[in-house]
């Protein structure tokens, strides 16, 4: 299963807010959505959703094209940044219509299965507006994946969501993700590196990077503090170190091949220089350097 | 189709509202037909339906807008919409769910109100009343009801204040329903130009209807207006969905 976006343009009357943006996604992937406030994630995840159709350019899962309306809808889970629910519907009852306007069969027994899938289980009888916004958040996610779609889109979905729901929301989408495409958009870079295996970084509308998170760092970086000088040349020696760079105050950016782990060597080292260490951590290149460089 | 149906006609009737203002219908309509001295039964001396249904018309047009004006404004109000533009089912499908539980309101109120005309029957000097008329009435009701509700449906999706689009129902529905046999009256007119007018009215045609006859032409025009209105209501909604 794959979703293909090929050469999609966006214009609102004068003002062309997404142009030429072509990706293929497939099953299993987290896709991280980014880009600056009215760069056109929201645009784009619309157009996806299948809200939109009047662009230029394709969009098909799996050979369905987004035109095509209710059989490509079927095919999509959208859970927008406002979130709309219906305030005075019971949970039950909202996803109990949701299920309806799908034609999904079996439709009570599906919603209780993604009721407890979301883990909305003491909440099911409540009406949505006596919810926090967390478990609204929830009853959304509910809705998306009630069909089961192919591809779930999440535009903000932590938006509003305290740190131990951030949490339980990522374990939701990691087990969810196994057999779907999930696009997720935030602006919380944090966010979009916890949870995503790619980025799509979006700037004035273009498609400015399109990264695999985990290759993109081919190399890692360790950040080394000493109380004394220590040779280049010796760290340089150790297993898998590819370059040292020395900064201030005895500190060293130490370039090692991926997956190699060179700190025990840089332990002795230190020891046999007859100094100390003052701080030695992995160093990564966050999304907001990656951000920065766009 | 159905889950939107059921939906629309829950949330209707999802508070007391609805049922306020069904009630409210009747106790206003038995003012007018049983208390109030201008235009009680006991003033005229003689009891027909014809009262009944002027006066049904009238409450019509106020009380099928509250009740359903919020269709679509509600909708842009709560941000559903967007849920409504991505379910898989058409424009067409929704409106005609909401159009539906819109008429779910005008046959409760023709229900309700066969027992205030079976009394009306009962103490008729004549001992029985012309049923051909009152089922006459009762399609007319059925069908400018019907007009009202498409009415109603595609002024919500003009506008998110629901206040707004509840104004505007009543002034066009006005216009419609009564307004044109007003202006036809007046004397600028030439008597072609005086018909042409007042037979666009919907209670000209809803006249018609109480007399027993189910002209084609009058039925025909009538469906003509639900079917416009319901289009007018999907190309709007199409529109904004882009």
């Amino acid at each position: 299963m794959s979703l293909v976006v090929s050469h999609i343009n966006k214009s609102f009357g004068d003002r062309q807010v997404l142009r030429d943006i072509s990706f293929e996604v497939g099953r299993g992937e987290i896709i991280g959505l980014l880009g600056k406030n009215g760069v056109g994630k929201t645009t784009i995840l619309k157009i996806l959703a299948g809200i939109s159709s009047e662009y230029d350019g394709s969009i098909t899962i799996d050979g369905t094209t987004q035109r095509s309306g209710q059989p490509y809808r079927m095919k999509i889970g959208y859970m927008s940044e406002k979130n709309p629910l219906y305030p005075h519907h019971y949970v039950r009852e909202y996803l109990g219509w949701i299920a309806g306007v799908y034609g999904i069969a079996d439709a009570g027994a599906k919603v209780s299965e993604v009721i407890s899938a979301v883990g909305l289980d003491e909440m099911s009888g409540r009406l949505i507006k006596e919810l926090s916004k967390g478990y609204q958040q929830r009853v959304g996610l509910a809705a998306a994946i009630l069909h089961d779609p192919d591809v779930l889109l999440l535009d903000e979905p932590v938006n509003g969501l305290d740190p131990a729901q951030i949490i339980q929301f990522r374990e939701m989408l990691t087990r969810l993700s196994r057999d779907k495409v999930v696009i997720l958009s935030s602006h919380l870079m944090q966010e979009i590196e916890a949870t995503c295996g790619r980025i799509l970084l979006l700037e004035d509308g273009r498609l400015a990077k399109d990264e695999i998170l985990r290759q993109a760092n081919i190399t890692q970086k360790w950040v080394l503090q000493t109380a004394a000088s220590l040779s280049e040349t010796a760290l340089q020696k150790i297993a898998g170190v590819t370059e040292v760079r020395q900064g201030e105050d005895h500190s060293y950016l130490i370039e090692t091949q991926a997956g190699a782990d060179p700190r025990q060597q840089i332990f002795n080292t230190v020891a046999v220089a007859n100094t100390y260490i003052l701080e030695l951590k992995e160093y990564k290149q966050d999304l907001d350097e990656l951000f920065k460089d766009s | 189709m159905r889950a939107l149906l059921i939906k629309e006609i829950k949330d209707i009737f999802n508070n007391w509202t609805a049922m306020t203002i069904v009630v409210a219908f009747f106790v206003i309509s038995g003012l007018f037909l049983w208390v109030f001295p201008d235009t009680s039964y006991f003033s005229f001396g003689y009891a027909t339906s014809e009262l009944f249904f002027t006066v049904a018309y009238y409450l019509m047009l106020f009380v099928i807008p509250v009740l359903t004006v919020s269709f679509f404004s509600g909708e842009y109000r709560y941000g559903t919409f967007e849920t409504l533009s991505m379910i898989p089912q058409s424009w067409g499908s929704i409106v005609t769910a909401k159009f539906l539980a819109g008429m779910f309101v005008v046959l409760l109120i023709i229900l309700i109100s066969i027992p205030s005309m079976s009394v009306i029957g009962d103490i008729a000097l004549s001992g029985d009343m012309d049923r051909g008329q009152i089922i006459g009435s009762y399609f007319g009701l059925l069908l400018i009801g019907a007009c009202f509700v498409a009415l109603s449906v595609a002024t919500s999706t003009f506008f998110e204040n629901s206040s707004v689009a509840f104004l505007i129902a009543i002034v066009i529905g006005f216009v419609c329903y009564g307004g044109l046999g007003f202006i036809a009256n007046m004397r600028i007119w030439s008597p072609d130009m005086k018909y042409a007018i007042e037979s666009m009215g919907w209670e000209y045609h809803g006249d018609y209807l109480s007399r027993g006859v189910l002209p084609l032409r009058t039925i025909m025009y009538l469906l003509l207006w639900i079917t416009g209105l319901l289009t007018l209501a999907i190309w709007n909604l199409k529109r904004r969905n882009f």
